[in-house]
Parts: structure tokens; C-alpha cells; sequence
């Protein structure tokens, strides 16, 4: 795999690893908090701090996971902190202290779009959540609990989310092009590397060439022996052989799927030709 | 004052790392154009001759004399510090614009032709046509 498509692999399996990180340690301070504020009883936050825990290291420990696997553990992640969020805006609402709503909704959000750890789907739909659960969730209490909430609720939530939905979106184009230019960058490495080889070709096969050409001129002045002539194109065609016999150990990586019969001088033209069109890009 | 050293004046140096091409170039040169080679491989077999190469008429060399081995240029100072006066040509199987064959252009008192060169033309060069 080329260096930089490595380096973006890694990178995404690390905006994975940083959004599970950051779900473990906000339920780790939320729990600690609710502990020293004498409320652990609301909401046992342990559940959350657990899950999001396992789920570090799950990632932790496999490095290379699928993107299947991965979307769902962000998936699990931002459902784990987001259903903890609404059970503690609900608890905090019926207890009539003062608190911030839909703080997690707003967190995770902002996370997701900032780290786009998943694919867009996963992405749009976490943002998608945290802009509507909490509308039904305020809807759905009573209208003497949500009385706690501030005056801005839930639409400052919503107003966050679609921030965070502009983020992301932003956010995806600009890793849609760093994929593009990766990939540009890997075709003109390869251009540059086939151009390499040519050079070497070249190199090794015209001393031959050379040899067969005077080979032939002697022959047709008679200045050489024919058994004499006979080695000397052996030696040089030997050469050439070995040069073949490399060369037909890549053959297996060509893509087959194009007609079988070729024209092999035009073909190798037109390749030649796209491949200029290539590292010029 | 090339015959006092058992080589003739109209001796050619050929440099060139394929064994099987310098052997043949040696043959054209001997049976073809009349003419004397003094064959090397690469530079320390140029040095080795001494006199002998550098009493030749004119030089042919390949730019490119192996790995690890100094170049046909290398080949063209080590003449041109020794007193060389003849005319030097240089052939390459290399683009023109690899650094190496464009250095050997930039040396302005040389002639670089691509391998593999016409047969007629090579021996018209041998036989002191410059202008082939």
C-alpha cells in the first residue's frame, strides 16, 4: 500500500480511537462529578464508564478493524453516552436542580463532527439523534418538569447539531479531497517508478541490441566466423532472456480482464501515453 | 611517435562495460575500418594502458560503465587531464535528459550518440568521418 494511504488508514483508525476515548473519559468525569455532588444514586454512570471502556479496548486491541466494525462501535459509543445524557437530563429535571440540558447530545455532536471517525451515513445519522431526541424528549415530559429546562431548550440543542451538521459535512469533502490527492500522488509514485524501470531497459537491452546489429554487418561482410557469429548472439540473446525472465515475473499483476489479443506496440503507446497524462496531473 | 609504443597512429580506444559489444566493436574496428582498438572495461583498465590510450586517435566510450564503476565522463577528464587530445564520442542506451548523458553533453568537445547506433554509422565514426 503506498505510504500516504497508510498514513490516512491510520489516521482514521486514530479519529476511532480518540471519539471512544473521549466517550470514556467524559463518563469517567461524569461519574466522578455525580460522586462528589452525592447523586451517583440518579444514575448509575458505572454502566456507561463499563461499556465505553470495553469499547476502548476492543479498539485498542485490534488494529486493523473493519469499517463495519468500526461504525458500529462509534455507533455503540455515542449510544451509550447519549441514552446516560437522557437519563440524567431526566433525573436532574425532576430533581429541581439547576443543570445544563442535552449536554452530551451537544458533546457528541460536535465530536462527530469534528473527528469524522465513521462514514458519512454513521455521522449524519448520530448527528440526526442528538438534533431530534432531545425535541421529543423535552416534548414528551410533563409540562411541569420541563419547566427545570433553560428557556433556550431544546432549540439550542438543535441550533448545535446543525452547526455540527455543516462541521461534518465540511469536514468530509476536505478528507474526500486528501483521498484524491493521496491518490494522485500514488498513481505519479508509480508513474515515476515504471518511468525508472523503462531507463533501466533501455540500458539493458541496447548493449545487446548493439551486439546482435554488428553481429549481423559482420556476418554480411564475412568478417566472422559463423561459430563465432552463433556465440555471440547466444551471449546477447542470453542477456535479453534474463531480462524476460524478470519481466515475466509481474506478469501476474496485469489486469486481464481487457481482450485477450493486443496489439502490444500500440497498447504499450497508449499505456505510455496515460501514464504521461498521470504524473503530469 | 604512436608506433614507437607498438601502437598505431590511427588506434581507437573503445570503453564499454558489456564484454560481448566490446569484443565485437574491437572485431569491426580491426576487420572492418583497418584500425588498431584498445579495448577497456572501465576506467582502471583505461589507466592500466596508459600510453596506448592515450596516444589513440579518437575515443569511443559507453557513459554508463556499470555499478559502482566511474562513467564514461569520469573517463573523459581522467583523457582530457592526461593530455588527450583526440576526439571523443560518447554512446548511451540512456535518455538525453538523465543527468548523466545531459553532463556529457554540457563537456561541448565531445559527440554523444544513442545505442543502438546504425551499424554503417558506428563504422563510419570509426573510420574517422566525424561528421557521421
Amino acid at each position: 500500500m503506498h505510504r500516504d494511504f497508510e498514513e490516512l488508514a491510520i489516521r482514521t483508525r486514530d479519529s476511532v480511537k480518540i471519539f471512544v476515548v473521549l466517550s470514556f473519559v467524559a463518563s469517567l468525569i461524569t461519574l466522578t462529578a455525580w460522586h462528589f455532588l452525592g447523586a451517583i444514586v440518579l444514575w448509575h454512570w458505572e454502566v456507561a464508564v463499563a461499556t465505553t471502556g470495553a469499547l476502548l479496548i476492543v479498539v485498542l486491541c485490534f488494529k486493523r478493524l473493519s469499517v463495519a466494525a468500526s461504525s458500529t462501535i462509534v455507533f455503540a459509543c455515542a449510544g451509550v453516552v447519549l441514552f446516560s445524557s437522557a437519563i440524567a437530563t431526566n433525573l436532574l429535571a425532576q430533581s429541581g436542580a439547576r443543570f445544563e440540558a442535552f449536554t452530551g447530545y451537544k458533546l457528541v455532536a460536535v465530536a462527530v463532527a469534528i473527528l469524522a471517525p465513521a462514514p458519512a451515513w454513521v455521522g449524519f445519522s448520530i448527528i440526526a439523534i442528538c438534533a431530534v431526541a432531545p425535541i421529543v424528549h423535552y416534548f414528551v415530559l410533563p409540562f411541569d418538569i420541563r419547566q427545570a429546562f433553560v428557556v433556550q431548550e431544546p432549540w439550542y440543542t438543535l441550533i448545535c447539531c446543525v452547526i455540527a451538521l455543516f462541521v461534518f459535512r465540511h469536514r468530509l469533502r476536505e478528507l474526500q479531497l486528501e483521498r484524491a490527492l493521496t491518490r494522485v500522488a500514488a498513481e505519479k509514485q508509480a508513474v515515476n517508478n515504471m518511468a525508472k524501470v523503462f531507463f533501466f531497459l533501455r540500458d539493458i537491452t541496447n548493449s545487446p541490441l548493439q551486439s546482435i546489429e554488428i553481429t549481423a554487418l559482420l556476418l554480411k561482410e564475412r568478417q566472422i566466423e559463423q561459430t563465432s557469429a552463433g556465440r555471440h548472439l547466444e551471449r546477447a540473446l542470453a542477456r535479453l532472456r534474463e531480462l524476460s525472465q524478470t519481466l515475466s515475473s509481474y506478469e501476474r499483476n496485469i489486469d486481464w480482464s481487457e481482450p485477450a489479443s493486443f496489439d502490444a506496440v500500440t497498447d504499450m503507446q497508449r499505456t505510455l501515453a496515460q501514464m504521461k497524462g498521470s504524473s503530469r496531473a | 611517435m604512436g608506433e614507437s609504443l607498438g601502437v598505431a597512429t590511427s588506434s581507437i580506444l573503445l570503453v564499454e562495460d558489456f564484454e560481448e559489444l566490446l569484443e565485437l566493436e574491437t572485431i569491426l574496428i580491426e576487420s572492418v575500418c583497418g584500425r588498431t582498438a584498445v579495448p577497456a572495461k572501465n576506467l582502471r583498465e583505461v589507466i592500466a594502458h596508459g600510453e596506448s590510450a592515450l596516444k589513440c586517435e579518437f575515443a569511443i566510450i559507453d557513459i554508463n560503465l556499470g555499478a559502482g564503476e566511474p562513467s564514461g565522463v569520469d573517463v573523459y577528464h581522467w583523457l582530457r587531464s592526461k593530455g588527450f587530445e583526440g576526439h571523443i564520442f560518447f554512446l548511451t542506451g540512456h535518455a538525453k535528459d538523465s543527468p548523466i548523458v545531459a553532463e556529457a553533453t554540457r563537456l561541448g568537445d565531445v559527440k554523444v550518440f544513442s545505442k543502438p547506433i546504425v551499424p554503417d554509422r558506428l563504422i563510419r565514426i570509426m573510420r574517422g568521418e566525424f561528421d557521421a
